[in-house]
């Protein structure tokens, strides 16, 4: 076993945490990701299985993240998949790997989320989430030219300007939404094992089914839909600088995330 | 009437730290505004604004706290990586000392004097000796670290990192990580009781309060808001420690809990997205920074009602009253 691989292990050592605590990282835990090498996503990817490792390291647990083109390619020992605009059809991923947790990162087809699959979670907003969004915005005001969104890399409030300022010294470039919803995903399967303590993917789907308050740095707790579309506010896009956030507060009940998008299955 | 010149020079002239008794402290509320760069200083009997101090040596004022002799008042400046010293008494800037990277949250401990500061973009909780103006090193932590507080003793420091969701625990003298424990999602501050056993610690995403054993390293309580906007930020204890004051950011309210149960007891309005919360000496009040209404509410901790507000700056993060000595009794963070 390679334990210089990265520096989780050998700090945790270090920290003095129990030896039953470290002999966990004995393992480490995979996690496949199928799009392209060096893409945003993958650049997101990489930030939340850094992130994942440190706080991991702490507790014990180490991740690793192998790139794959498609779902042939991955391992048997994976936790969990992620599925970027760059790879397959998440809902094949999704059948194909039953037990494993699926997360769609890079599509926003809404007949995806009306499948309802058990283990296909999507960390990007849906079409409807997106026109919902920017109608209720254009009910409060006029028709501008604007954009709903899910992450923006100039908006600074809930720490996602720590967020942002962590991904441009790590690359250089701008978080677009396609590394977030990558880097989302990641960061869930960390917190997952280390809060239910196990690395089975059965508890890791659990835990997401389960899930009421993951911080994605939106000032929210944010939960899966029982379609498994992520819920959560849009931020409203106009000129390249974010304008507003939806729910529109005064058009419909602002807590309310449920008013963007479908939330039902196709049964 | 110049009794901190004569303590300073004391001071010197000894090399030593030489408390001032703490009727020469001036019990003035020092305010910091997060977006105006500024501290405002309010006179604690009058509540008039006294002075607002422009200068305080850079950029993102935020978390404050006062040398253990109560001559200095230090405060983190995220942008600018330093902290700023601030004289009291004169209300005005003495100098800066390097901060570390985005120093946000920090304790003065009492056994050294040395600052604690969490440095949110490195992720490290920083060790600061102010007297010499130098880092002496820093101690990786979780993602984006904020509130620090140290045991009455100073055996421990405990900080909390907001993105890996943990509250870490760390020896003094020895700087080891005896303990990281989970909680609720983003954990933005903690105080501790006394007797130095327990820690409250604040979720705020998760709209939680833990109370962890600091011996057992175990949650042994814990509340979830039913309010669907609270967002808990800071925490502070009453006097008898019987109760707990929580700020709620979004809800505009400081909930009162029962310190041992976390049975919500009362509910207090107050301004907009209250965060930093401040007890005076004897916890007779509490301040409370209203972020978005630029303001600050002062309660009656007793009756537990508003009986101030006194507009501010521009996004007042943090409150303290120049009241207390570190050196004699526990700040009351």
């Amino acid at each position: 076993m390679n334990r210089t691989r990265y520096a989780a292990p050998l700090l945790a050592g270090l920290l003095g945490l129990s030896l039953a605590s470290v002999s966990v990282a004995d393992e480490i835990v995979p996690i496949a990701f199928i799009g392209d090498a060096g893409s945003d996503a993958h650049k997101g990817a990489e930030m939340g299985l850094e992130e994942i490792n440190r706080a991991g390291g702490f507790l014990g647990y180490e991740f690793s993240m192998d790139v794959v083109a498609g779902h042939s390619e991955v391992a048997d020992e994976a936790i969990a998949i992620v599925v970027t605009a760059d790879g397959d059809n998440a809902a094949k991923v999704a059948e194909a790997f039953p037990n494993l947790a699926v997360f769609n990162t890079g599509s926003d087809d809404d007949a995806l989320r009306a499948l309802c699959r058990d283990n296909l979670f999507s960390i990007i907003p849906s079409a409807s989430m997106r026109q919902d969004a920017i109608e209720q915005w254009q009910q409060q005001a006029d028709d501008e030219e604007i954009t709903a969104v899910a992450h923006h890399h100039r908006f600074r409030r809930y720490s996602s300007g720590d967020l942002n300022g962590r991904f441009v010294e790590a690359y250089d470039t701008p978080m677009t939404e396609g590394a977030w919803t990558a880097f989302v995903a990641v960061r869930m399967v960390g917190d997952g094992v280390t809060r239910t303590a196990s690395r089975k993917p059965e508890s890791l789907i659990q835990h997401l089914k389960d899930l009421e308050s993951f911080d994605a740095s939106k000032g929210r707790p944010l939960s899966f839909r029982e379609n498994g579309q992520l819920r959560q506010p849009l931020w409203i896009v106009r000129d390249d600088n974010v304008i507003g956030e939806s729910p529109v507060e005064g058009v419909v009940d602002q807590d309310d995330l449920d008013t963007l998008g479908g939330v039902s299955c196709e049964k | 009437m110049r009794i901190k010149h004569w303590c300073l020079a004391l001071g010197l002239y000894l090399g030593a730290m030489v408390p001032v008794a703490a009727e020469e402290l001036t019990g003035r509320l020092f305010v910091s505004n997060e977006w105006e760069h500024s501290i405002t200083v309010i006179d604690p009997e009058t509540w008039e604004v006294i002075k607002v101090i422009e200068d305080v040596g850079g950029q993102r004022p935020r978390d404050m706290g006062f040398s253990r002799d109560g001559t200095k008042l230090y405060v983190a400046l995220g942008i600018s990586d330093l902290i700023g010293v601030i004289d009291p008494y004169e209300m005005e800037l003495i100098g800066t000392i390097p901060g570390g990277e985005d120093p946000e949250a920090f304790t003065v401990h009492p056994e050294t004097g040395h600052i604690y500061v969490s440095n949110e973009a490195t992720a490290q909780l920083m060790q600061i000796d102010p007297e010499a103006g130098e880092l002496k090193g820093g101690i990786d932590v979780g993602l984006e670290p904020e509130g620090v507080v140290s045991t009455p003793d100073g055996s421990i420091i405990a900080v909390v990192s907001e993105s890996s969701h943990m509250v870490h625990l760390i020896t003094w003298p020895d700087h080891e990580v005896v303990a990281n424990i989970l909680v609720g999602t983003r954990p933005r501050e903690l105080t501790v009781t006394a007797d130095g056993k327990y820690l409250y610690v604040t979720s705020e995403v998760a709209g939680e309060i833990n109370i962890i054993d600091l011996e057992s390293h175990e949650i042994v309580q814990n509340h979830r808001f039913g309010q669907r906007r609270a967002r808990p930020k800071d925490v502070r204890l009453n006097a008898d420690e019987s109760l707990v004051f929580v700020s709620l950011g979004r809800d505009n309210t400081v909930a009162v809990l029962d310190a041992e149960t976390l049975e919500e007891v009362d509910l207090i309005d107050v301004g907009d997205r209250p965060w930093g919360l401040a007890m005076n000496r004897d916890r007779s009040l509490l301040a409370v920074a209203n972020g978005e209404s630029d303001d600050i509410s002062i309660i009656d901790t007793k009756s537990r009602e508003v009986i101030k507000d006194i507009p501010v700056g521009d996004s007042p993060w943090g409150v303290i009253f120049h009241d207390f000595i570190v050196e004699k009794e526990m700040a009351p963070r």
